[in-house]
């Protein structure tokens, strides 16, 4: 009898420790990122060693590869982006699961989804990544843990991590040198901070909206100050409502949060799991400037992701640019502006039926 | 009632007096107690005060009661008629069983409040049941059965939800999944009371009226069946109630972790007894404890909503550490 009470205490004290866990695990999905942006500098030596690439990582580790990687596994949808968007898709053997439901490979390289798949941003198959034999791993930051144990199997790593504007160019650096399309990086980073002037440029007079970024699973989340979100809103002559919310990503917010923080325009990022009529028809924010004035916009869906750190972030900011100031940037001219994007860098035109607001 | 009993209950609405005034009084949106006063009064109709506090405020306040009582009530209902002091909505399996059928309902695509509540209270039950089977099968009617069986329900719930959030997508459903998990009253509204309350209601308020039957069941079988009662079938009634209102509360809230083990507990330690006002002492500390904890996760996160979870483990976990140190060498203590 004794020992049945002991094996309650037990039990009761494993199930206590068991939600203890689940409930710390749950709670900073990713507090880990901001810290995981180690500046990283990309350094050829190309120069010195012949037909040699050292390069540092985003992670500060360095990284050595006898000449440009001819085979690439890339395990993060972003970095894959990057490698069609610098030319290098014939050189993808292997990439993240769930390639399938990315719009962006149908149209620029629907040959991608077909490979092998190696894994998501929780757990990487190490073992299908070493089957396929890749000169080159590019993986996020949140995957490091494996970095060591394909480096033992013998194959180069690098790790990335574009979590904001400054670790996206750092990102196409790296995968520029690593595979031999330096120029191709240059010329997007270039265009970046050309369109990024020229953003400033168009709205340095006007007077500035507050906008609420809304999160992908429920329009009670925003972006707060912390993230690259927040940039893109003020990029784009904005201001970020939510900025004073004291988070590091997608922050949850109450009806009456979002009421109190009073955005003049909503925007709903394009892989949301709501429309822009359910906010609309929501009577908790009917009070909402936003809502009353009709300014509730949708990221186009179907093309790619504009509200993310990706190679084509940039046209996030200049479709908010033109969404919240047509007068001095009309619609129809950042389409063609977008259309003429795609073309340079992914090699296929958009149907300006894609590009809406 | 004794002087005891009076000061206890006493004691008890005070704290829910001042928490519910606190929780009606604090927000996001800025409300002076001027107009919360004039409103109150039936002033500033119209207004977009008068709405953010008759719209959000207060319903948000009131499931925050609701679902104290609902979770401090089941709890005293599962410790009384199982007689072990271990039992609780999150420890026999039945809060777990709701988070897998409110979980499941979201990623299969069911939107309505009354889908998820059904998934929720179909998947409750089931998890009862299969305890209630678990015991029954095993033929030890003891503590460590229970927790064991309920521990056991609990992990095939969690692993579920896991398998739910592994097939969630990761941009749409997982963050809502585990933010969801851990309880939240953020996204209340007028509407979602309307449709949680009348089962809360409904289940709190016969389980208080059948208080003198769950007392008898804690005597045992044959004290019951002396006293006229078939103990199975109140058993299967009460406990049907109890995964009713905890059902209900997942459904709109979300798993609320340990406010019905620990309210009961409270209750004891403060009444010495499980008789009389026990059961609405407990639902009493359990309205006490979510209010605070409400309180806490809209104005603990610099804006930001907490889940209200971080805070019931938080008031959970002293009164459990001083359980355990009371009982300290005595092996029949809980």
């Amino acid at each position: 009898m004794h020992l049945l009470k002991r094996m309650g205490a037990l039990a009761l004290a494993a199930a206590l420790c068991l939600n203890l866990a689940a409930c710390g695990a749950a709670s900073s999905s990713a507090a880990s990122s901001a810290a995981a942006s180690s500046q990283a500098v990309a350094s050829s030596a190309a120069a010195s060693e012949a037909a040699g690439i050292t390069l540092t990582d985003q992670a500060g580790r360095t990284v050595t590869l006898e000449q440009p990687a001819e085979s690439i596994v890339s395990c993060y949808y972003i970095s894959t982006y990057a490698t069609i968007a610098l030319g290098l898709k014939d050189k993808i053997v292997g990439l993240e699961n769930k390639a399938d439901t990315r719009a962006l490979y149908a149209l620029a390289a629907p040959e991608l989804p077909q490979l092998t798949q190696v894994g998501t941003l929780k757990e990487l198959n190490v073992e299908a990544v070493a089957a396929l034999e890749p000169d080159l791993v590019i993986m996020p930051q949140k995957l490091i843990d494996n970095a060591q144990t394909l480096e033992d199997l013998g194959i180069t790593v690098i790790i990335v991590n574009p979590e904001t504007q400054e670790g996206l160019e750092t990102m196409l650096t790296l995968i520029g040198e690593a595979c031999g399309a330096s120029d191709q990086a240059q010329a997007l980073i270039d265009y970046n901070h050309t369109q990024l002037e020229r953003a400033a440029e168009m709205t340095a007079d006007l007077e500035k909206p507050s906008v609420c970024l809304l999160g992908n699973s429920s329009y009670l989340s925003v972006a707060p100050a912390a993230m690259y979100q927040n940039d893109l809103i003020e990029q784009a002559g904005g201001v970020n409502a939510a900025a004073s919310i004291e988070e590091d990503y997608w922050a949850d917010v109450s009806y009456e949060t979002l009421l109190a923080l009073a955005p003049e325009v909503l925007v709903i990022p394009s892989a949301a799991s709501y429309t822009a009529e359910d906010v609309m028809k929501d009577p908790q924010l009917a009070d909402l400037p936003a809502v009353q004035n009709g300014a509730v916009y949708t990221m186009p869906q179907g093309l790619d992701e504009w509200d993310s750190p990706t190679p084509s972030g940039i046209l996030g900011v200049l479709w908010l640019t033109s969404v919240l100031h047509p007068e001095a940037y009309p619609f129809e001219e950042f389409t063609a502006d977008a259309q003429a994007f795609y073309q340079t860098f992914y090699g296929f035109t958009p149907d300006s039926s894609l590009i809406t607001k | 009632m004794t002087t005891r009993t009076r000061f206890c209950l006493v004691l008890a609405l005070v704290l829910f007096a001042g928490l519910a005034a606190g929780s009606v009084c604090v927000g996001a949106y800025p409300l002076s107690l001027g107009q919360i006063g004039q409103l109150l009064l039936g002033g500033l109709r119209d207004t977009m005060e008068s709405r953010v506090f008759f719209t959000l405020r207060l319903p948000r306040t009131a499931m925050a009661v609701l679902a104290g009582l609902a979770l401090g009530a089941a709890g005293g209902v599962y410790q009384t008629v199982f007689r072990n002091p271990l039992a609780s909505p999150d420890l026999t399996g039945v809060a777990g069983g709701a988070s897998f059928g409110a979980a499941a309902a979201i990623v299969l695509g069911a939107g309505s409040a009354g889908q998820i509540m059904g998934g929720a209270f179909a998947c409750g039950l089931l998890s009862l049941g299969a305890v209630l089977g678990l015991v029954k099968a095993a033929r030890a009617d003891r503590t460590a059965t229970y927790v064991l069986a309920g521990i056991l329900v609990s992990a095939l719930a969690e692993a579920g939800v896991m398998l739910l959030k592994t097939l969630a997508d990761p941009e749409k459903e997982l963050a809502a999944i585990e933010y969801w998990t851990m309880g939240s009253l953020a996204g209340m509204t007028l509407a979602k009371l309307a449709a949680a309350a009348p089962p809360v209601l409904a289940g709190l308020g016969l389980v208080l009226a059948f208080r003198r039957q769950a007392a008898l069941l804690s005597l045992g079988d044959e004290s019951a069946r002396a006293s006229g009662l078939e103990p199975g079938r109140w058993r299967g009634l009460l406990l049907g109630l109890t995964a009713l209102m905890v059902a209900a509360v997942v459904s709109v809230a979300g798993g609320i972790a340990f406010v019905g083990l620990i309210a009961p507990h409270i209750a004891y330690g403060l009444l010495r007894r499980r008789g009389g006002v026990f059961l609405p002492l407990c639902a009493l500390v359990g309205a006490d404890l979510l209010l605070a904890a409400d309180l806490l996760a809209r104005s603990a996160g610099g804006g930001a909503e907490l889940p209200l979870s971080i805070f019931t483990v938080l008031f959970a976990a002293p009164v459990l550490a001083g359980l355990i140190l009371k009982g300290r060498g005595n092996p029949d203590a809980a």
